[in-house]
């Protein structure tokens, strides 16, 4: 690879990218001038890289991959780096080289030339040369390498992007892409809201309109029907009751009449001696009374009142009055009423614990940042002079954060462990208690850094301290909820569980190899990992409790 | 133009994760932030979702449940906000509708992938008696993600032929347009389009395409860009070559040997494989970065890379285990999630790559590739032919390649008076029945006959068709050349030309919309078909290779000014290329005579075999 030469101009080269861009700049005109050494070269180049690949498909993988398990860290020595071809560099090979015509194009605020300039692209700050190129961005007119200028844009006389006027010209990475428009990603949308509204309305005025009419029926057939039972309560009513009754229904509404309907408007099914034919008090339509197509039912009149938020009667009768409403009219009627009822009724107690949550993380969220702050000033300030105002600060907040987490932690426990019984419930609690367990593992990391930095700060001087021990200790018992694992958190701690196995093994390798090399030195630290290792595996182990083996 | 962040934009508007446009800022984002949500998907959106975002990024915008809408099982939860996103096909608008006639949550925003007909919209409006719906938006993420720079249509059923290999199904048809033009609308670009000119399918789709376009001139009327991006249509048939050679870059190679659908890898097939790995993700759009820095790196130096980041995990592992000091600590703690993701990762390539190396070995696919390359690249008939016929009558070699090399023979020799693809047929018709149902020797004279010479009109590219190695000599002078990929793909060269501003008009001619001026009229205007595009959309009717998908990544990172994105209508690999082939000639559509001979072939085993696959 080091040795590579134009085949044509045998001038030599560095990398095949530069070959290769050499050969489009200076000889893209010439078509096998010298067929033959071309077409040898090139299967030499051939031959050489098939061997390459060769080794490298075959070796490299029957040797370091040939294991599924690659992490036994036995296989550290570099012994395929030979066989790497650097990076796979793009080509420009369909680059056009530009067609400029910017002759009327200003050159005015063009930069002059200075010995050592260099690319004015930041990040490049290559000298610029024959070699690198020196070139002109024709918009901003700073000087830059060749690569840092391979854009086009159209410019006025005056230098100033124009799409529609402008012509072709060379210019630098830095214009290019902040033209207006470069870097929008935003696609485009359409908002319908408004039309649908539009469309919405008048079908909601109608329902409206149908529903007031239907209601007020219904508001005068139960104050009616109040008033009669309000007479005389009774036990059981008589037939001529029942009669009077009767016609008080019939009052509300002109009823349909039986022979004009063969079948029910609702089910479709038809009428007969089993399905008989009944007539809504509401709309006086002929429906059918089928409990399970629920095309009309008897509703009891103090229900309905309660529904429609107006009184109905003091007492009922023992066999209660009731009136039959059929499907359609009481969805119009209540069917909006219950959905304005369900949306602002008392939150369930799955929703109210998440409510706490969102509030318990804001907490946190908003007093993570301080806590962050003083703990930088800690730790700038670590083993000289502990700043005691500051310790005394970040203990304070490491304690109200604390605090607030482990109240965070009882209470999204307290919401897994609520019994439910619908699926669609059981999923967004787990799903919630998901999400807060990730977002205390995140917030409650940082917070063990401040026992172990003031640990080590006091040791210098008095040893160690219990109390902070102590609040270690309080903290690694809520880290980690320990009741009733989801599924997903068994996943979780399970890969856990193998990513520490893998790094004990790991360790207990080098440890191992650390006294062939006789490096003793090497092994304490080592030791000491792997105790903290097993310290881990197993409260993992402890946490998983059965479920660490898979079933 | 990037498809992934415009795509993530639009996800991020329906998930709320965005401000909303100018309203005063954080305290009504905190407040949105914890409203739980239920987003609504279809089945199509469901694929779009799932390509470009994930769980957990859902969960952290309050997204705590995510069902279809048509599953009717879901209960009442009045409290609750739902988001709906769906396509707007009759299915999904009926199950809209219904779910608004008994709203079971309290309140809905409707976002459609696409534009939706004014009488649907009307029919929603009518079922929402309960007034529960407070946004509905059309945005444009109409396409699945595969790569920044690679989109697929997403067809239900794969085939898009008609009662003619050069006629669409209705339905291809109409969603292939639909989601060309949400790419449009979602990159804002409102292109010159040109198409395949022997092509009638790419010519059928540009004309949709435009028609959609000049009905609606205002939703295009984007910023005007220094010269009019190009939409280029090309037809599969054209270039019936790549789909047949064994790629030998990652991405490429997993697809071809392992299959990718919908971003997800069926690993279940390696013995022992451990049970987390036995359904792999591989993403070129979510935070996977090593898939993503090795995706197009082909074989031999993947090998490499994946040893590097072995070692990078180990080393990594080693400072995590031996904390000592406070920073050792803070680092760890820091590093921790994407330390556990980093574990995870390795031991998937790990997996993967073995696997894949294992096949290399297994089927001799160093031969057969070397083989096929040749077939491709030179031209030696008597000994390609030799070669052949020794590989058919190899046992270790599987009947996918030995189908691959005979079709390539077909292709390639079809005018060489010797020519002898009889007598490989009959070869092959001896081979063992094909386990996965499809019956090679009548998908070679389907593919003859979808895509032999006459149908490529082989005489528009002369004698630089695709069997032309590298032109000359030059071209393939990059770091990875080697002999199993000298072949460069038709579209490498078609891009070439068109970015060159060299492109024949008579090969690929502008789509003419009657409403665009013409060149003499105003220059500036672009129907200057020598001006050099700097945005590109490809689309090719009948499915692209990830090895396509490379070339224009490729071009893409090293050539300054230029963005071309890649589509089609179906990801394919050879074994999608050639059952596609096979399928059709059982339809009758290509009028190949199937030999009657072979009667093995049943459409239940074919359907048996579609499960194992
Ligand atoms: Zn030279
Ligand atoms: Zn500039
Ligand atoms: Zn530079
Ligand atoms: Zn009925
Ligand atoms: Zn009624």
């Amino acid at each position: 690879m080091s040795e590579i030469t134009c085949p044509i101009c045998n001038e030599s080269m560095v990398t095949l990218l530069q070959l290769n861009r050499h050969l489009d700049d200076a000889h893209s005109e010439i078509k096998f001038v010298n067929n033959e050494d071309t077409a040898s070269w090139f299967s030499k180049q051939v031959a050489k890289s098939r061997a390459k690949q060769l080794q490298s498909v075959t070796s490299v993988f029957t040797q370091a991959f040939g294991k599924l398990d690659l992490l036994d860290g036995s296989d550290t020595d570099g012994s395929s780096t030979s066989l790497s071809h650097g990076p796979a560099s793009a080509t420009k090979r369909g680059s056009p080289v530009p067609i400029l015509t910017d002759e009327n194009v200003t050159r005015k605020h063009w930069q002059k030339l200075s010995p050592n300039q260099r690319c004015a692209e930041v990040l490049c700050e290559k000298p610029l040369s024959a070699r690198n190129g020196c070139i002109n961005c024709r918009k901003c007119g700073k000087l830059f390498c060749h690569k840092h200028t391979m854009y086009r844009m159209k410019l006025t006389k005056n230098a100033m992007h124009d799409p529609t006027n402008g012509t072709w010209c060379r210019v630098c990475e830095t214009c290019y892409k902040s033209r207006p428009g470069y870097n929008d990603h935003k696609g485009v949308v359409i908002d319908l809201t408004q039309d649908f509204r539009r469309m919405r309305q008048p079908h909601i005025d109608q329902q409206e309109l149908n529903a007031n009419r239907l209601e007020k029926r219904l508001v005068k057939l139960i104050s009616s029907l109040s008033s009669e039972i309000s007479k005389d309560p009774g036990s059981v009513w008589p037939l001529n009751r029942l009669r009077q009754k009767y016609a008080i229904d019939k009052e509300i509404v002109k009823w349909q009449a039986d022979g004009e309907v063969t079948d029910c408007p609702e089910c479709h099914n038809h009428f007969n001696f089993t399905l008989r034919k009944h007539h809504c008090r509401v709309c006086g339509k002929v429906v059918c009374g089928n409990l399970n197509s629920d095309c009309s039912r008897d509703v009891e009149i103090n229900i309905l009142a309660a529904k429609l938020d107006i009184k109905g009667p003091d007492v009922m009768p023992v066999t209660p009055i009731s009136t039959r409403i059929c499907k359609s009219c009481k969805n119009t009627v209540l069917s909006r009423r219950n959905f304005l009822h369900d949306k602002t009724a008392p939150l369930p107690p799955l929703l109210k614990k998440y409510e706490q949550l969102c509030h318990l993380r804001m907490v946190i969220e908003s007093t993570m940042p301080k806590f962050q702050e003083t703990l930088e000033i800690l730790q700038d300030a670590q083993g000289q002079h502990t700043d005691q105002q500051a310790t005394a600060d970040a203990t304070k907040i490491r304690k109200k954060l604390l605090n607030t987490c482990a109240q965070f932690d009882s209470i999204s426990r307290s919401l897994s462990n609520l019994t439910l019984n619908i699926e669609n419930e059981r999923r967004l609690q787990q799903n919630i208690f998901l999400a807060a367990v990730h977002f205390l593992q995140i917030n409650m990391l940082p917070l063990r850094a401040l026992p172990k930095l003031l640990k080590s700060a006091k040791k210098l001087k008095t040893g160690p301290n219990k109390s902070s021990q102590q609040e270690a200790v309080e903290f690694k018992n809520f880290v980690l909820p320990t009741s009733r694992l989801t599924d997903t958190e068994i996943a979780d701690l399970r890969q856990q569980l193998i990513v520490m196995e893998e790094q004990k093994f790991l360790v207990s390798g080098m440890v191992e190899g650390a006294t062939q090399r006789r490096k003793y030195n090497e092994i304490p630290p080592l030791e000491s990992s792997l105790r903290e290792l097993d310290k881990e595996i197993d409260r993992i182990r402890c946490d998983l409790g059965t479920d660490a083996f898979e079933n | 133009m990037n498809l992934l962040q415009s795509a993530s934009n639009y996800i991020d508007r329906i998930t709320g994760s965005l401000p909303a446009n100018g309203v005063h800022g954080t305290s009504t984002v905190g407040i949105n932030k914890n409203k739980i949500k239920v987003l609504l998907l279809d089945k199509d959106t469901t694929s779009i979702v799932s390509m470009i975002t994930t769980q957990s990024h859902l969960l952290s915008n309050a997204i705590y449940l995510i069902d279809t809408i048509t599953n009717t099982t879901r209960t009442k939860m009045r409290h609750l906000s739902c988001v709906v996103f769906i396509r707007p096909t009759p299915d999904s608008i009926q199950a809209l509708v219904e779910e608004l006639r008994n709203p079971l949550y309290g309140s809905y925003e409707l976002y459609f992938t696409n534009i939706i007909k004014k009488s649907s919209l009307e029919r929603i409006a009518e079922s929402d008696d309960h007034e529960a719906v407070t946004k509905v938006q059309e945005v444009f993420a109409d396409y699945l993600c595969v790569n920044p720079d690679l989109f697929e249509v997403g067809l239900a059923k794969p085939n898009i032929f008609g009662s003619m290999p050069d006629s669409w199904t209705a339905e291809a048809l109409n969603r292939s347009t639909e989601t060309l033009t949400a790419v449009l609308l979602a990159l804002k670009q409102k292109p010159l389009i040109r198409y395949d000119a022997n092509s009638l399918l790419s010519k059928k789709l540009a004309n949709e395409v435009s028609y959609r376009v000049r009905q609606d001139p205002s939703l295009y009327d984007f910023r005007r860009p220094d010269t009019p991006p190009v939409l280029l249509i090309l037809d599969r048939k054209n270039d019936p070559i790549t789909p047949l050679l064994l790629p030998w870059t990652y991405q490429a190679m997993v697809h071809e040997l392992l299959g990718i659908t919908n971003n997800r890898v069926n690993l279940s097939v390696i013995p022992d494989v451990r049970p987390e790995l036995q359904e792999i993700v591989l993403s070129g759009t979510q935070g996977d970065n090593f898939f993503q820095k090795s995706m197009y790196l082909n074989f031999g130096d993947l090998g490499a890379t994946i040893k590097e980041y072995v070692d990078q995990y180990q080393t990594k592992t080693k400072n995590n285990t031996n904390i000592e000091s406070i920073d050792d600590m803070k680092r760890f703690v820091e590093d921790y999630p994407e330390f556990r993701k980093l574990a995870g990762n390795v031991s998937k390539h790990v997996t993967l790559v073995s696997e894949l190396s294992r096949l290399v070995e297994a089927e001799g696919l160093l031969a057969v590739s070397e083989l096929e390359q040749s077939l491709a690249c030179n031209d030696s008939h008597n000994q390609d032919l030799k070669q052949i016929q020794i590989i058919l009558q190899s046992p270790n070699i599987s009947f996918d390649s030995k189908v691959r090399l005979v079709a390539l023979y077909g292709l390639r020799y079809e005018k060489n008076a010797n020519f002898s693809l009889p007598a490989l047929l009959d070869l092959l018709d001896h081979q063992q029945p094909h386990p996965y149902g499809y019956n090679g020797v009548n998908a070679i004279k389907s593919l003859l006959s979808y895509a032999g010479a006459q149908k490529r009109d082989e005489g528009i590219f002369g004698g630089e068709g695709f069997f032309s190695r590298a032109q000359s000599g030059f071209k393939g002078l990059k770091g990875v050349e080697n002999v199993y990929t000298q072949h460069t793909t038709l579209l490498s060269k078609t891009l070439s030309s068109l970015l060159r501003g060299k492109m024949k008009d008579a090969s690929y001619p502008i789509f003419d919309d009657g409403v665009r001026p013409k060149l003499v009229e105003t220059p500036a205007y672009g129907v200057d078909t020598n001006e050099r595009p700097q945005n590109v959309i490809v689309f090719i009717v009948g499915g692209v290779t990830y090895e396509e998908a490379r070339v224009v990544a490729e071009i893409n990172a090293g050539t300054p000014g230029i963005s071309i994105v890649l589509g089609s209508t179906k990801i394919i690999n050879s074994y999608d290329f050639i059952k596609n082939l096979n399928d059709i000639s059982h339809k009758g559509l290509i009028k190949g005579q199937p030999l009657t001979r072979l009667t093995f072939h049943t459409n239940n085993s074919s359907r048996a075999a579609e499960e194992i696959k």
